[in-house]
């Protein structure tokens, strides 16, 4: 277990800035005390503001943290400073028998996941109460779809300019009307939507499109029952009819090693979306991994960018399946080399046809090869591959920092294309792999 | 975007703009593929539906239809032989500094200069943020940040014309006719390192045509390459209409000592000073008149303030102007402290030692800076001077200056005129101290530690230590510094000191143990 992690990936585990800052504070051999380790386990004590110094471990098999500090944060500092010194100084920590609180945290982690496990058996044998629930919220969603159709074909019966000039507050009650038929996916289009509207001329082509695509969701709603099995699960998400985990995890699952290639966060009115993306070396294919969470809360779990694991990945139903969860892993190991990747004409291909299959694809994962990251006139950015081909770029906080990293010469990036821009989320220069 | 498609995206648009209750919808019918599933029964469906399907499934089908765009842009790539990347610890350091406040900034000269010593670059995800702060201060750490910049780093400033200036290369690309002040005189200034002659010539050509303001920032920069074939060009400018500009080429004048300005100085002032032989005392007098040709070099008839006569404002501009060798060569003496020393026997001492003070200073002269500061110092008015004093010399005369002063006032840091240098002014140079000097500071502080007694000696410590120790110990005395204070702070007589002073020095040893560590890290 020697220095696989960078400081950096270290500290993009920080929650915030000043955890960061505060992390790197406390990053010094003179602060810390009892420095210890055993197999996947490192532990220390470190001297707070208290009488009693803060006991701080990790598994850094995960990561997962735990700290004695009163903090809330997570990581907490205590538990960044912890790993940074385990990043740059792994020899001072000597392998040995843990104190009790460290062996008690492992004990009590065990038992968690037995109980986990113990519990999604029990909660896959009651399916009579299932099968009322299920009848229930499609009586709901249907009627709320209904309501829904009428009034899309009231604003094109209008006509597009009378919408236009309709207060904010049209777009709100037909939103919430889909929150209370337990549609939240659509009531999120509607809100998106009503941006649009408001943009004057320049975005009518744009609030037909969605409009016409919202309805298209609404018609194969009608006829659901008619369609394949994934279909139906695409247009169920686009509703906002999520399928409950312990169902996913019933699927086949899928075995390779799977390299943790990028990811990125997202704030959504107070909920922070979090994708990691994962690539199946031997399966050649993506998975996309979706975790929430609410304001300052922190994600529970976390994936460092280059970490492979070996594991098994369950697709969620879809005809073009990318979101997934994690099954089972085992130790993970770091990887610095890319994957190979593909050229920008190729990609579009792979693009395409996702798209035929399962048309509601917001980020479609790409890895390219031999790309320039290059300045364009009006002062965006954009990807150039060896082709010539280009993908304009998605403004970013570290283009600069991107640009320096490339140097002018081809690299390989990943990231996700929408359809309009690319957002490049890791590169790999040089056998170093760089995470923005 | 595909242009076939935009006629069908107009005709959809408008329909729907207008509304179906105005106008019935009529279905579009495209060629091919798209033709034929766009085409519906319409008797099954309302037109509002004909209409949001159709517009649904060209949006689909431009999507899933798209191609990339295509260009012919190249970029000239960075050489990848490079000066070896810092170690990502020391670049840790860097990041701590750049993320920290005005007091972590301090550090940012030390990590640039050990980084230099070592022959090591930034690496690539620090070097925009570095430029950048560098932008906002590019006078004092431009060129320091240049020399830790590498291939990369000078490859990404020629790339973003925000960081260009970092490249003294960048100044060459100037049109003298239509370029921007800013660009000119960065300009002016390189091409008189490399060909004085040519750039003169260049400023002479234009000359006439600049602002005041422009001609006096112009003159400034003849003083890069100064030769005494600029003589002949400020010669004239000493007759130009703006005050500035006179008083500017007459500073530029008094640097060439074998001009023809500096001899008229010296011709004026030889026949008003003399040394009675038989007395020993210095005889000066005071000039009778400003005559038109001293006005016409500079002097000014009407004194600066009510507090000096006007004949001695004449003797005092005199002094300024004459270059300071004139004194050794004109009373026959081997030092300046045997000058000064004359100075004293003068009944007009007084003026003489303001106008010595005033030359030092205008001529840029570090011996004459450093002689006048081993004056024993009587007068408040002369604490003011320090500073000044000291910021014409060298780093090394300063150091030596500063040792000097140390081992000869036995209270050490703790007499008031050991005590302003120390703490106030060497604060404001950016240069660390050398070892010898920084040695001597830690023994006085020891000593003064051991013996503290009352609240106001701790003042004394915290400034001392905060203000000079943190920010220009040399990095071989801080594990010695550190561990002197640490003692300090386990000892009993810590107990005593006040919460403000204690936080003080507390800080201040965070602050020396990130030096500390930082240097440590260029190590491995």
């Amino acid at each position: 277990m020697s220095s696989q992690w960078t400081p950096e990936q270290v500290l993009a585990l920080a929650p915030d800035a000043a955890s960061a800052k505060n992390g790197r504070g406390l990053a010094f051999l003179q602060k810390w005390s009892a420095l210890g380790r055993c197999a996947t386990i490192v532990w220390g004590e470190c001297q707070g503001s208290g009488k009693n110094p803060y006991r701080t471990q990790i598994d850094v098999g995960e990561p997962a943290f735990r700290c004695s500090c009163p903090s809330r944060k997570f990581p907490c500092k205590h538990g960044l400073g912890l790993f940074l010194i385990l990043a740059e100084q792994s020899s001072e920590f000597e392998e040995k028998e843990p104190p009790a609180w460290v062996s008690e945290w492992v004990a009590t982690r065990t038992q968690r996941a037995e109980k986990q496990a113990a519990k999604q058996q029990e909660a896959a044998t009651n399916p009579i109460a299932q099968a009322k629930r299920a009848t229930a919220r499609q009586q709901k969603v249907s009627a709320g779809i209904q309501d829904l159709r009428l009034w899309l074909e009231d604003r094109i019966r209008q006509g597009l300019v009378t919408a236009q000039q309709e207060p904010y507050q049209v777009w709100d009650t037909i939103a919430a009307r889909m929150v209370d038929a337990q549609a939240p996916g659509l009531a999120r289009r509607l809100r998106n939507l009503a941006g649009i509207a408001h943009t004057g001329s320049n975005g009518n082509q744009q609030l037909l499109e969605q409009l016409g695509r919202l309805y298209l969701i609404t018609e194969g709603f009608q006829h659901i029952e008619s369609l394949a099995p994934e279909v139906q699960a695409d247009l169920k998400t686009q509703i906002g009819w999520m399928i409950n985990q312990e169902e996913v995890l019933k699927e086949p699952a899928t075995k390779d090693v799977w390299l943790v290639v990028g990811q990125h966060i997202e704030v959504e009115d107070k909920l922070k979306v979090r994708r990691i993306w994962l690539f199946g070396i031997a399966t050649n294919r993506f998975a996309l991994l979706l975790d929430f969470a609410h304001g300052n809360q922190p994600f529970s779990e976390h994936l460092i960018n280059g970490t492979c694991l070996e594991a098994e990945v369950v697709f969620y139903p879809s005809a073009y399946p990318l979101r997934a969860l994690l099954k089972t892993r085992q130790e993970a190991a770091r990887l610095t080399k890319s994957p190979p990747g593909i050229s920008i004409s190729a990609a579009i291909e792979q693009y395409s046809a996702a798209i035929a299959r399962s048309p509601w694809i917001e980020q479609f994962p790409m890895l390219l090869e031999s790309v320039l990251f290059m300045k364009q006139p009006d002062d965006s950015w954009k990807l150039q591959d060896a082709a010539g081909y280009c993908f304009p770029c998605c403004s970013n906080t570290n283009e600069s920092a991107i640009f320096a990293i490339g140097g002018g010469h081809p690299m390989t990036g990943f990231g996700e294309w929408d359809g309009n821009r690319f957002r490049l989320l890791t590169s790999w220069v040089e056998g170093e792999m760089y995470g923005f | 975007m595909d242009s076939s498609l935009a006629p069908l995206w107009k005709e959809i648009t408008s329909a729907a703009l207008l509304g179906t209750e105005r106008q019935p919808f009529k279905p579009i019918t495209p060629q091919g593929n798209l033709g034929q599933i766009l085409q519906m029964d319409t008797a099954k469906l309302s037109p509002e539906a004909a209409l949001l399907l159709s517009a649904a499934t060209l949006s689909l089908y431009q999507q899933a239809g798209q191609l990339p765009q295509t260009s012919t842009d190249t970029i000239e790539p960075c050489t990848l032989d490079d000066l070896p990347r810092c170690s990502s610890r020391a670049a840790g350091f860097l990041a701590q500094i750049l993320d920290g406040n005005y007091e972590t900034r301090q550090l940012l000269w030390e990590w640039l200069t050990v980084a230099e010593q070592k022959g090591q670059r930034v690496p690539e995800l620090y070097l925009p943020r570095l430029l950048e702060l560098g932008r906002s201060d590019f006078l004092q750490l431009g060129a320091k940040i240049l020399s830790v910049l590498g291939q990369r780093g000078r490859w990404l400033a020629t790339q973003i014309s925000e960081w260009n200036h970092y490249l003294p290369e960048s100044a060459m690309d100037v049109n003298w006719e239509t370029s921007s002040k800013k660009e000119r005189l960065a300009y002016l200034d390189r091409l008189r390192q490399v060909n004085p002659a040519q750039a003169r010539g260049l400023l002479q050509s234009t000359w006439k045509e600049e602002t005041a303001e422009a001609r006096r920032e112009f003159l400034e920069k003849l003083e890069t390459g100064l030769s005494s074939a600029d003589e002949p060009f400020l010669e004239e400018a000493l007759n130009d209409r703006s005050k500035n500009i006179r008083r500017k080429a007459a500073d530029l004048l008094i640097g060439l000592p074998e001009s023809g300005y500096c001899d008229r100085m010296i011709q004026r002032l030889t026949p008003l000073i003399q040394l009675n032989e038989k007395t020993q005392i210095l005889e000066v007098t005071l000039p009778t008149a400003c005559d038109a040709s001293m006005k016409q070099d500079g002097m000014e008839s009407e004194p600066e303030s009510q507090q000096i006569g006007g004949r001695a404002w004449w003797l005092l501009q005199l002094m300024v102007a004459t270059p300071l060798k004139f004194w050794q060569e004109h009373l026959n003496l081997n030092t300046i402290a045997e000058v000064i020393e004359l100075g004293k026997t003068s009944e007009w001492s007084e003026i003489l030692h303001q106008g010595w003070l005033r030359a030092a200073k205008r001529q840029k002269n570090s011996e004459w800076a450093q002689a006048l500061l081993l004056l024993p110092k009587d007068s408040d008015a002369f604490y003011q001077e320090i500073q000044p004093l000291l910021a014409l010399l060298q780093p090394e005369q300063r150091d030596a200056f500063c040792c000097q002063l140390l081992q000869t006032k036995s209270l050490g840091i703790k007499d008031q005129y050991v005590y302003l240098v120390v703490a106030h002014n060497l604060n404001r140079f950016n240069d660390l101290w050398s070892d010898k000097f920084a040695d001597l500071v830690l023994q006085s502080l020891s000593d003064h530690l051991s013996n503290c007694r009352s609240p106001s000696d701790y003042d004394l410590l915290g400034i001392v230590v905060d203000y000079s120790i943190v920010l220009h110990f040399p990095a071989s005395i801080l594990s010695k510094t550190i561990s002197v204070l640490k003692t300090f702070l386990q000892s009993n007589v810590a107990e005593q000191i006040p919460s403000i002073q204690l936080q003080s020095l507390q800080r201040s040893m965070t602050r020396l143990q990130f030096r500390q560590d930082m240097n440590q890290a260029f190590k491995t």
